[in-house]
């Protein structure tokens, strides 16, 4: 087993499928969306392999490859997964053949539109998987090009200006991300771009803050962290509506996957230093903006309460978020391919309308609202408390945001779905089999991890430590003097006065 | 301060293999397996998906009565047992698991909540019958019952939480169970958003104990209170507090319940009366060891309680919807609650936590009957003289009026005097003690109020229906119609009412036997009281006062409304208005939170798209002129590009001679 090259194939597979597709005639539509969902499909079944071959508890990278790519610099194709990854994964593999079930009746530029959605799965696994900083880099950047066409091509009326907008932002970050890759490689002696080599690279803390800044934002940029985060509703409400869902459940989550493997363990000094601002961030996120930003400043405050708890539930945080709003996503999409209206205010006694989809709905936006019992919680839950233990006001300003989501979520779906059947809801018909075939697998995961979601914690446990250990002790020698306890101690009791 | 000795609790020890505790589990599992059978096939089942959760309900109550009763054939310092299930979540420190905590407290809330649980679910097989959703009513109960048992057998203040939110989403998804009227499934709206308020304070104290004890398991924080730092014993107190006064509808975060009455009836019984809305008072009572640190946190609790329950009566009296009356009696009594486990008298608070769950669900159920009967009709004006018509409703109800007014004897004489003889006995709680009295007569006068205007005197619907008195009154309603004959429901409906009627009559037999009560007597290894030196009026002479007033307000309230409704007398039309429109807090919530709310979040959409949005397209557009400028350079004649060429090397020379760098740059350049 452990000499097929799993991880390979999980970047190949999806890359092969759209070279496959680029050979088939633009008119084979009923071949092109089943070799599609086959090559996602079968994407999805190794990653199952790769999380059943994964060593629970180990905390270091497995399965791990390395081949030499561009040995002159010391650039690698060097791949390996750890428990923050292997999620991360597993929720992009699961979600792509859904993805492509949900774009099945695509008519426009089938075939494009295919290989856009591959050529995604491929990038998005390359980044998760990736060791080596310029292999990272290209797969960060390669990514770009097909959620671009996506939203361009696919979009809705002002798609050119949200698709160059997002370019622009993503692009803008992943250069100065570029940057600091570079400055990293000659401060660790021109020798190599591995993961490993370049994070024992000892930095002043000038350096660190600097280098950390060049990172910030390319990551920032993807959470969105405000105020960089206006590019995502214009790129949300012009995406075809499987672009959103890849936007939203994956692509976000590749900032808070990029602060917890790169800007923590890369650069604690400067990590401890700026963590209360980046805390600040988060929690404005979480309480002023939009939904997605809002669930994704809770990924931040959980990396950045760099304790255990919170960075292990931001991981999981990232996963739930990628199934709700996967989810809704799809959800709305469904509903607009009946109506062709998004506006809140044309729909009215949906639930009635449509039994199916509005329990799906509500359930979906009881997950999304971080109900116990739903997957939500089990990642908000500890993030709250691992950030109360290092800045209580951070977390008692966030658990604000916790009535807001009720607020809007609430409003929102008892516009849309109570009151009388009228407007839109008139002869609406519910889901049909393959759309309830896409959401039931997330709305049953939905479920499970929020009654059981020790699956991902232990894999993520060991995982997180060894990122928040090595933080730890760098902390430790710095702030030797003071004792840890006693501080955290008078944090809390700032509270209760 | 008050002398306060913390009698030690029995401690926990875990559930021997194979015993009825290990299994307790099973509880709200077994509920909430039906309830998803339910809302997925339910329609499949037709009638039968009503009997199907009526026979889960009742095996809860059979599996609550055998756990109990191997309970009590422990010795009473064993008798607070935990089983683990499974873990739940272990993120880095933090380890919370499935468990359930089974002790004489979560006893006394298991009968109540299964066997109130049961019969309101009967009853709802009659209520429901006809209604096109009627499965999924029964689903959402069964979930309801599996929510509420997680909350009263949770073994950490976690997976207690779990419950009390599942409840909260349970009570959302039943008052919004019509939701085609908007007002309705606004009304659901308000309760959750009210009630998350309230959990933000919840979800703090959890932070603040885990950052002081290390754990949620209530094995571990219960005992650890005296470790703890005062300070933060206060903020849990306060913290728990907030999250109280929300589920149990306290002063200020009561304004969700009235609205909650769009629910069907047999929900207001079950979740807005008997059950739901005691969890308050249970979390105060679960944390007693933690409230017995800091007495001028629990006088805080008890005062809240006080003024609760007299607001709550005064504004019962001059409501004219017959289930809101019951809905501000609810709200009201609740205060009598806080104020018995807030002066540390847990004995007293859950005695009259369970005697309520019976006179309060049996009166609901009886307004669900006369609604029936009157064609979903609700308003008391309209009503009179229907002890005729529907004699076993009208004795059931006159029954729960007596036991709700404190009528010698009934269950709720017995619970109420407890309570305030708990006050009297509490240093500092005169006051306490004198709002409690006003109450007490108040909810003597409403509750005659309530029952002489429905059963007694003439009619005034059908052929007896007049003009309702010109008083501020807003008549939402349409008057019902004129070829009313009202009748007694089916026995589904009718067996609930007697056998909580009994309840209502005989409940006072807890409080035989030991010192206080055999109820307090069993409580004991689950609480930690307060014992107190004070004495400030003998209990003889307060069993008196106490029965004076509930007769003067009963006779006053049937007196005034022996004829019927009264017509507001001009001086104290104001008044009465101001209380009819529940002293305006709603007004004053839109005015206050509401709308700044709104105002908040429309400048928050204004500087997104203004100031962070204005700079992204500002700098494009800047980027853009800067270009367009530059665009104009570009004119393609070699001799404007000579020109300029030429005119910046002087530009270069001139500023180079001119500073002293000229020497510096050739330098530079000299030396590499």
């Amino acid at each position: 087993m452990a000499e097929l090259p799993l991880l390979s194939l999980l970047i190949a597979l999806p890359a092969l499928g759209a070279v496959a597709l680029a050979l088939l005639p633009a008119g084979a539509v009923g071949a092109i969306r089943w070799v599609a969902l086959a090559a996602a499909g079968a994407t999805f079944v190794v990653a199952v392999v790769v999380l059943a071959v994964f060593e629970t508890g180990e905390a270091g990278f497995q399965l791990g490859e390395a081949q030499p790519w561009i040995p002159q610099w010391g650039i690698a194709y060097r791949l390996g997964v750890d428990g923050i990854s292997l999620l991360l994964v597993l929720l992009t593999t699961l979600l792509m053949p859904l993805v492509v079930l949900a774009g099945w009746n695509q008519q426009h530029r089938t075939k494009g539109f295919f290989i856009a959605l591959l050529a995604m799965e491929a990038a998005m696994v390359g980044v998760f998987l990736a060791l080596d900083l310029i292999l990272f880099y290209a797969f960060f950047e390669v990514m770009l090009v097909p959620m671009y066409a996506l939203i361009g091509i696919w979009g809705g009326v002002a798609r050119r200006y949200a698709s160059i907008k997002f370019f622009l932002y993503t692009l803008i970050g992943g250069l100065l991300m570029l940057v600091a890759i570079l400055y990293l490689y000659w401060a660790a002696g021109a020798v190599s771009f591995n993961y490993a080599t370049l994070q024992a690279v000892a930095l002043s803390e000038t350096e660190q803050l600097w280098l950390f800044a060049a990172l910030f934002v390319a990551f920032a940029v993807k959470v969105p962290l405000f105020p960089l985060h206006t590019w995502l509703p214009d790129a949300h409400t012009e995406a075809p509506t499987v672009g959103s869902v890849i936007l939203a459940a994956v692509l976000l989550k590749i900032g808070g996957y990029g602060f917890l493997r790169y800007s923590l363990p890369l650069f604690p000094e400067a990590t401890a230093t700026l963590a209360p601002a980046l805390l600040a961030l988060g929690v404005v996120g979480v309480l002023i903006a939009y939904s997605s930003v809002s669930h994704l400043g809770f990924v931040i405050l959980g990396a950045f309460a760099l304790n255990g708890i919170g960075a292990a539930g931001s991981v999981v945080q990232m996963v739930n978020h990628g199934l709700s709003t996967g989810a809704l996503f799809l959800l709305v999409g469904f509903l607009y391919d009946r109506t062709h209206s998004r506006e809140i205010s044309a729909y009215s006694g949906l639930l009635t309308a449509t039994p199916v989809l509005g329990g799906l709905f509500l359930v979906t936006v009881l997950s999304s609202l971080a109900l116990p019992g739903l997957n939500g919680f089990t990642g908000e839950f500890p993030i709250l408390l691992g950030t109360f233990q290092s800045a209580p006001w951070a977390a008692v300003l966030a658990a604000l945001g916790v009535v807001l989501t009720a607020i809007y979520l609430l409003w929102a779906y008892q516009r849309m779905f109570h009151g009388p059947v009228t407007g839109h809801a008139q002869g609406l018909s519910d889901l049909t089999g393959r759309e309830i075939a896409v959401i039931a697998p997330l709305v049953v995961l939905m479920l499970g991890i929020g009654l059981y979601p020790e699956p991902l914690y232990e894999r993520v446990n060991p995982s997180v430590q060894r990122v928040i250990a090595e933080y730890a002790d760098v902390e430790a020698a710095d702030t030797a003097p003071a004792a840890p306890p006693a501080s955290r101690d008078d944090d809390t009791q700032g509270v209760g006065r | 301060m008050m002398a306060v000795s913390a009698l030690a609790q029995a401690s926990i020890v875990t559930a021997p293999a194979g015993s009825p505790a290990a299994w307790a589990w099973l509880l709200p599992v077994v509920p909430a397996l039906s309830a998803g059978v339910l809302l997925l096939g339910g329609r499949r089942l037709g009638r039968g998906a009503g009997w199907l959760a009526v026979a889960i309900s009742a095996i809860t109550l059979g599996m609550a009565g055998w756990l109990v009763t191997w309970l009590a054939a422990r010795p009473p310092g064993q008798r607070r047992v935990t089983h683990t299930v499974a873990d739940w979540i272990s993120a880095g420190e933090l380890e919370v698991g499935w468990a359930v905590l089974v002790d004489p407290l979560s006893a006394a809330m298991l009968l109540l909540v299964t066997g109130v649980g049961t019969l309101i679910h009967l009853y709802s097989i009659g209520y429901m019958a006809g209604d096109e959703r009627f499965s999924r009513f029964f689903g959402y109960l069964n979930l309801f019952l599996a929510a509420m048992l997680v909350l009263v057998l949770g073994e950490s203040l976690l997976v207690l939480f779990v419950g009390w939110e599942l409840v909260g989403l349970c009570s959302y998804l039943l008052i919004g169970f019509w939701f085609d009227e908007r007002p309705n499934a606004s009304a659901a709206k308000k309760a959750f958003v009210v009630n998350r308020v309230g959990d933000v304070g919840f979800l703090v104290a959890m932070f603040v104990v885990f950052g002081a004890v290390g754990s949620l398991s209530l094995t571990q924080v219960l005992p650890a209170a005296d470790t703890v730092a005062g300070g933060l014993v206060v903020a849990v107190g306060v913290l728990l507090l907030l999250g109280a006064t929300g589920k149990s509808a306290q002063i200020p975060l009561y304004v969700w319940l009235p609205d909650a009455m769009a629910g069907p009836t047999p929900v207001s019984a079950l979740i807005h009366a008997a059950t739901m809305v005691t969890a308050g008072v249970y979390l105060v009572a679960r944390m007693s060891p933690w409230y017995a640190q800091v007495p001028g946190v629990g006088m805080l609790v008890a005062a809240i309680g006080a003024a609760t329950a007299l607001v709550a009566a005064l504004i019962a009296c001059a409501q004219l919807d017959l289930k809101r009356i019951l809905a501000y009696s609810t709200i009201s009594q609740l205060g009598y609650m806080f104020m018995a486990v807030g002066v540390g008298a847990y004995g007293a608070g859950v005695f009259h936590l369970l005697t309520h769950g019976f006179f309060k669900a049996l009166l609901f159920l009886a307004a669900g009957a006369v609604m029936h009967a009157m064609g979903e009709h609700t308003d008391i004006r309209v009503m009179g003289g229907l002890a005729r018509a529907m004699p076993v409703t009208a004795v059931t109800a006159g029954l729960a009026t007596l036991a709700i007014a404190g009528f010698p004897l009934t269950a709720g004489f017995f619970s109420k005097e407890r309570i305030l003889a708990a006050t009297a006995d509490t240093d500092g709680g005169a006051a306490l003690l004198v709002v409690g009295l006003i109450a007490a007569a108040l909810t003597a006068f409403y509750m005659a109020r309530w029952f002489w205007l429905i059963f007694m005197g003439r009619p005034r619907w059908g052929r007896g229906a007049a003009p309702i008195p010109a008083d501020a009154g807003r008549s939402t309603a349409p008057p019902p119609p004129r070829d009313l004959h009202p009748h007694e429901a089916g026995w589904t409906m009718a067996v609930p009412l007697v056998l909580l009627a009994v309840g209502s009559a005989a409940g006072g037999l807890l409080t035989v036997g030991a010192e206080h009560g055999l109820l307090a007597q069993w409580l004991a290894p689950s609480v930690v009281a307060f014992e107190s030196s004070a004495h400030l009026i003998g209990h003889g002479l307060l069993q008196a006062i106490a029965i004076t007033l509930a007769l003067a307000g009963l006779a006053a309230g049937a007196w005034r409304y022996r004829a019927g409704p009264v017509a507001t007398s001009p001086a104290s039309a104001p008044v009465v208005g101001f209380a009819r429109d529940a002293f305006r807090v709603d007004a004053l919530l839109r005015a206050a939170v509401v709308t700044p709310g709104r105002w908040l979040a429309e400048g928050a959409v204004w500087v997104d798209t203004h100031v962070i949005d204005g700079a992204v397209n500002g700098a494009a557009r800047l980027t853009r002129g800067l270009a367009q400028g530059g665009r104009q350079l570009q004119t393609g004649l070699v001799r404007g590009y000579a020109l300029a060429v030429l005119v910046g090397a002087v530009v270069v020379l001139v500023l180079l001679a001119r500073t002293n760098l000229t020497a510096a740059v050739f330098g530079a350049l000299g030396a590499p």
